[in-house]
């Protein structure tokens, strides 16, 4: 038999063709949905697979954020975990899952359904690498956490020299946590680059998508770092005798993942989802396009911290880079509430109130908080040099001919008070409102896209009523976790917390940032709830008015298809000329009913 | 939407030289995912020398001062190691000769010749393996070991760094496999040029950063 | 000229660049303070050195972080080079590649379903139990496996590429797959059937190797039997069959193998209790 005879295969089925955008996908296995879900190569099944395994773990991270709260209740002792190790175990898988786990990989799950959605291509670059990266995250999530759980972890143990391979586990599933998102980056970046519409320049792509390149640049650039931590790390703690790296302060070694300016990397794409409601929810295109992308540039930029490892250099968090960078981390932010307000001024009218834009505003909110806290935390570093300079030239000019003045009083005294209120606070728990609260404002960016995008995502439209309500939820939530924890730290309150000597007052703001903890779940189980809610109870499209395609009113290459949108996305290729096509007069959907071929 | 339905039946008896031609992807979809790929690479080896670097400053500071009390100062690869500058200059004139032969294997495919082009790669894949014998040569010769009393980390560092390179020569050795395979395949090289391509992209990264082991660990110690 | 690919990360490549410099400068010294500065007060002659040689000579205070901000430069330059020499791959410029520089290149079509992807993990998962365990097996096996995953992925993507017709495509694929795996699994099974069979003679002995190797013969006739003589059994339920009987053999002598091993234990103790008494 030659190889052009082919044989029958009885256990196919029928397939269905379409010549421009989906050639015959050939199924081999039987239908079943687990079998369908594991060999998919569909981006938009790869990309709620991801959103899931976030999900999953998010349940399981909050509840850690939980209990680790109700051990820093009581701050003369550790008694629900019963030892400092067991806390800082905790501690530390609470800070690891929330960002590698949780809300990164719900981003990363968001942007594989809707990158190609929204540039028109009808798939990812290369499909199986997305899905290996699926599969690899998630089996190494499950091993990292398991490793925790059997007394592994980044934590030093006392007077132990060998590294358990409890702790040697953790290290390396943590890394190829870390590598299955540098491999799925890898794949948006490539996407966005190679599979763009006709006439769709990079300068034409919808903000989220062009916020999602930064994000992925950031990370690619940044997290590599981290590997290179871990491996350095593993390598030592595999010798009898642990040196330097392997079993000396392990979680103070990738502690500059979990803090300014890194951490604002995982919130980029905050900025790119404000790009996309607000337009909408004014009726018309965003004012200052171009800035708003230089400022997502901008911000990619000021959140690289791969630099800022102070387990190597103690002095990194007061040098010049690091200060400047945190101060102008928020002038991006301020520069996208720019283009809000010019967007609403022309548009002349109230903002059509929607879930994803509430969504999306309270994520800006919790963003510049958690960037006024970053500003907070460098004041002292920033403040002294330039008060010191100032008196310095005002005693000059008083002293002149007759040596150096005093200065101003009151400055003087100024600078006394910046030195004594804010040295200090660098390492107290102001760092961990911080961290919440900037995670917080990716997850709801997340939420914002769940809401915006849900009749794509899962095909139905999700209640807009629940998503309000589970906005407010987490956002006070965060708020009432994040803010005593930042009002803690000014009293001493170390960011590690566990077992220290604590000033009156920070065990009631230790109460309500408990409660607080409480709300974000709250929330959270909202979110969760909000997709079988509109299976069961019905959303709005159940209303006949609504277009099916377009429930939302959107002008990207989304809205033009199906809600969900079949394999291979489109009826075929498109030609753009702007970022808002469905805006532009000149604009023609070559297959909508009645167009001309 | 367009589209016909064909039944499996029709599908399974349809002939090869029959079949409609296959999908072309777009070009420079590879090379662009390769040079990201590469990008993680160099950073990776960029976070790996800045600990290198920064601990053998902070090694060096404390011994100096030790030194300047009148204690004796230990060095930061220990004396018991045997750092000779044999091995890792052949391995650097090795990897700089493989560029050569690279270059060649592009150009090879992009002329259609696919003769040529195995043999660059079958060359190239002998210059990795050669580079890779080296270093397993270099590590017994190194004599250092991880668990070193003197508690410096030279040697945690030194096998960390080699060992990534070695992972990265094996990685690239695969992707001129990958290259190999394609030209094996095909009826003409000139449609796999973006693999080759993108291949030695990578390769000359790997040699890159070996350049910069050399200096870094080897000359400047 | 300059694509906002190249823009982007040429932006992100000159932060690096500027940031290395100004985080060298201000690096060094204790609290960041350079209290032995030659110019402005924080500026030393070993910094500049430092910062213009890149770190080779002089000083650049937090050598960790200055080298990754000049790393990032380079990766981010590289990456900016790579994008701007091909237009950010607008489809516009990559169909000036092709012969029609009017027909504009489609996008990448969407797969058919595959299993590596999945299996993929698997290896990584074995591979990274297998590299905190004791025993080398567990990882040379995860290895062994991501490079099977590696062959099999490369085949089916070469496949895909064969035609425009996906079945077709698949069935190439089985077709140039199973000149290898055919011979390579039947290798492998071999192997461990013959290993689980060494296992269990290996554990008994006497007229229990015999009885033994009767039962194992008599089994492996009696499926051979029933295909001859059964014909009409479907290809499934000889396939499970088969299955279950070589899976039973693996069981049993992996069972065998891990009581030999215990009593292995034992009769070493024995023995070199009886060498003690035979030395006194």
């Amino acid at each position: 038999m030659t190889l052009t005879e082919i044989e029958p295969d009885a256990s196919s089925t029928s397939v269905v063709v379409h010549e421009a955008m989906a050639p015959a996908v050939y199924k081999r296995l039987p239908n079943h949905i687990l079998a369908d879900a594991a060999s998919s190569g569909d981006h938009k099944v790869i990309g709620r697979l991801w959103i899931l395994g976030s999900l999953l773990f998010g349940l399981f991270t909050l509840v850690a954020d939980i209990l680790v709260r109700v051990e820093r209740v009581d701050t003369d002792s550790v008694a629900l975990f019963t030892s400092v190790t067991t806390y800082e175990q905790w501690f530390s898988l609470h800070r690891v899952s929330l960002v590698f786990l949780f809300v990164v990989p719900l981003l990363i799950g968001i942007a594989m359904v809707m990158v190609p959605l929204q540039i028109g291509a009808p798939s990812l670059s290369f499909p199986r690498a997305a899905a290996a990266a699926l599969w690899s995250w998630a089996v190494a999530g499950v091993i990292m956490v398991v490793s925790w759980a059997i007394d592994g972890g980044l934590v030093v143990r006392p007077g132990e020299d060998v590294v358990s391979q409890a702790t040697q586990l953790s290290m390396l599933s943590l890394a190829a946590v870390v590598l299955s998102i540098l491999v799925a980056s890898m794949v948006l970046i490539t996407t966005i680059f190679t599979e763009r519409s006709q006439g769709m320049s990079l300068y034409n792509v919808p903000l989220f998508t062009w916020s999602i390149l930064v994000a992925a640049g950031v990370w690619l650039l940044s997290l590599p770092v981290l590997f290179s931590n871990l491996m350095v790390m593993w390598i030592d703690a595999r010798g009898d005798a642990a040196q330097n790296f392997g079993n000396a302060r392990l979680y103070d070694q990738i502690e500059w993942v979990f803090d300014q300016p890194q951490v604002f990397a995982f919130a980029i794409p905050v900025l790119g989802l404000l790009g996309e409601t607000v337009p909408v929810a004014f009726r018309r295109r965003l004012k200052g396009y171009d800035s708003a992308m230089i400022a997502i540039g901008l911000f990619g930029a000021y959140s690289f911290g791969a630099y800022a490892q102070t387990y190597f250099n103690p002095n990194a968090n007061t040098t010049w880079l690091y200060v400047v960078g945190s101060l102008l981390l928020i002038v991006p932010i301020l520069v996208m509430l720019g283009s809000i307000a010019l967007t609403a001024k022309a548009a002349g009218r109230a903002p059509a109130m929607s879930a994803h834009f509430a969504l999306s505003l309270m994520a800006l909110v919790a963003l510049l908080t958690a960037g006024a806290l970053a500003t907070v935390r460098v004041l002292d570093s920033l403040l002294a040099p330039v008060l010191g300079f100032l008196n310095g030239i005002v005693g000059f000019f008083q002293g002149s001919g007759s040596g150096s003045g005093d200065g101003w009083d009151w400055l003087t005294r100024f600078e006394g008070w910046v030195d004594d209120t804010f040295d200090e606070i660098f390492a107290t728990s102001v760092a961990g409102a911080m961290v919440q609260l900037a995670l917080i404002a990716g997850l709801l960016a997340g939420v914002a896209g769940f809401f915006y995008w849900s009749s794509k995502i899962f095909g139905r439209r999700l209640p807009t009523g629940l998503g309000m309500l589970a906005g407010l939820t987490l956002l006070g939530g965060a708020m009432l976790s994040a803010l005593p924890d930042a009002i803690s730290g000014f009293l001493d309150q170390p960011d590690f917390g566990g077992e220290f000597a604590a000033r009156d007052g920070v065990q009631a703001l230790n109460v309500i940032s408990l409660i607080g903890a409480g709300v974000v779940f709250a929330g959270f189980a909202l979110v969760l709830l909000a997709v079988p809610a509109a299976v069961f109870l019905g959303s709005d499209d159940d209303d006949e008015d609504i277009d099916n395609r377009n429930p939302v009113g959107g002008f990207t290459l989304e809205w033009l298809t199906e809600s969900p949108p079949p394999v291979g996305n489109f009826d075929g290729p498109y030609v753009v000329t702007s970022e808002a096509p469905l805006l532009d007069d000149d604009f023609q959907n070559p297959y909508a009913e009645g167009a001309s071929a | 939407m367009s589209g016909t339905t064909f039944s499996s039946t029709d599908l399974a008896h349809a002939v090869v030289s029959e079949a409609p031609a296959p999908f072309v992807p777009r070009k420079r979809t590879l090379q662009i995912g390769t040079a990201l790929v590469t990008g993680m690479w160099v950073m990776y080896f960029g976070g790996l020398f800045g600990t290198y670097v920064s601990s053998r400053n902070a090694w060096r500071d404390v011994q100096d001062g030790l030194a300047a009390e009148g204690g004796s100062a230990i060095s930061w690869i220990p004396d018991s190691a045997q750092v000779e500058l044999t091995a890792p200059t052949v391995m650097t004139w090795t990897l700089l000769m493989s560029c050569v032969t690279m270059q060649w294997a592009v150009y090879s495919f992009k002329r259609s010749d696919r003769r040529h082009g195995l043999l660059a790669l079958g060359t190239q894949a002998m210059f990795g393996a050669a580079v890779i014998n080296q270093v397993v040569f270099q590590w017994n010769q190194l004599g250092l070991v991880i668990d070193d009393t003197s508690g410096s980390s030279a040697a945690t560092l030194i096998y960390t760094i080699t060992a990534s390179h070695v992972a990265m020569i094996i990685m690239a050795m695969v992707l001129l496999a990958f290259a190999a395979f394609r030209a094996l395949a095909s009826s003409d090289t000139k449609d796999h040029v973006d693999v080759v391509a993108s291949a030695a992209t990578f390769w000359y990264a790997m040699v890159g950063l070996y350049f910069v082991i050399w200096i870094l660990i080897f000359i400047t110690k | 000229m300059f694509t906002p690919g190249f823009k982007l990360f040429g932006g992100l490549s000159a932060f690096g660049l500027i940031g290395a410099f100004v985080y060298g400068l201000s690096s060094r010294g204790v609290g960041g303070e350079v209290t032995d500065a030659d110019y402005f007060g924080f500026v030393d002659r070993d910094a500049v050195i430092g910062l213009i040689s890149l770190g080779w000579k002089g000083n650049v205070g937090g050598a960790s972080g200055f080298m990754v901000l000049i790393f990032m430069s380079i990766t981010a330059a590289f990456i900016g080079g790579t994008v701007v020499a091909f237009r950010d791959a607008d489809v516009e410029s990559v169909a000036e590649l092709g012969d029609t520089p009017s027909a504009m290149p489609l996008a990448q079509r969407p797969t058919a379903p595959s299993w590596w992807p999945a299996t993929t993990a698997v290896g990584v998962g074995v591979l990274l139990i297998g590299l905190v365990m004791e025993t080398k097996a567990y990882w040379i096996i995860g290895l062994v496996l991501l490079s099977a995953v590696a062959v099999e992925w490369a085949l089916t993507s070469w496949a895909d590429r064969s035609t425009g017709d996906a079945t077709i495509n698949s069935a190439l694929r089985d077709r140039v797959g199973a000149s290898f795996e055919i011979p390579v699994l039947g290798l492998a099974l071999g192997a461990v059937l013959a290993l689980s069979v060494s296992r269990m003679f290996l554990w008994a002995t006497g007229n229990a190797a015999v009885l033994v190797a009767g039962v194992l013969s008599v089994v492996i006739l009696a499926v051979a039997v029933l295909a001859v003589f059964r014909p009409q059994i479907g290809r499934r339920t000889l396939n499970a069959i088969v299955g279950v009987v070589a899976v039973a053999f693996i069981g049993l002598g992996v069972l065998a193998a891990a009581n030999t091993e215990h009593h292995g234990d034992e009769h070493g103790e024995d023995h070199s209790a009886e060498s003690t008494v035979e030395g006194e």
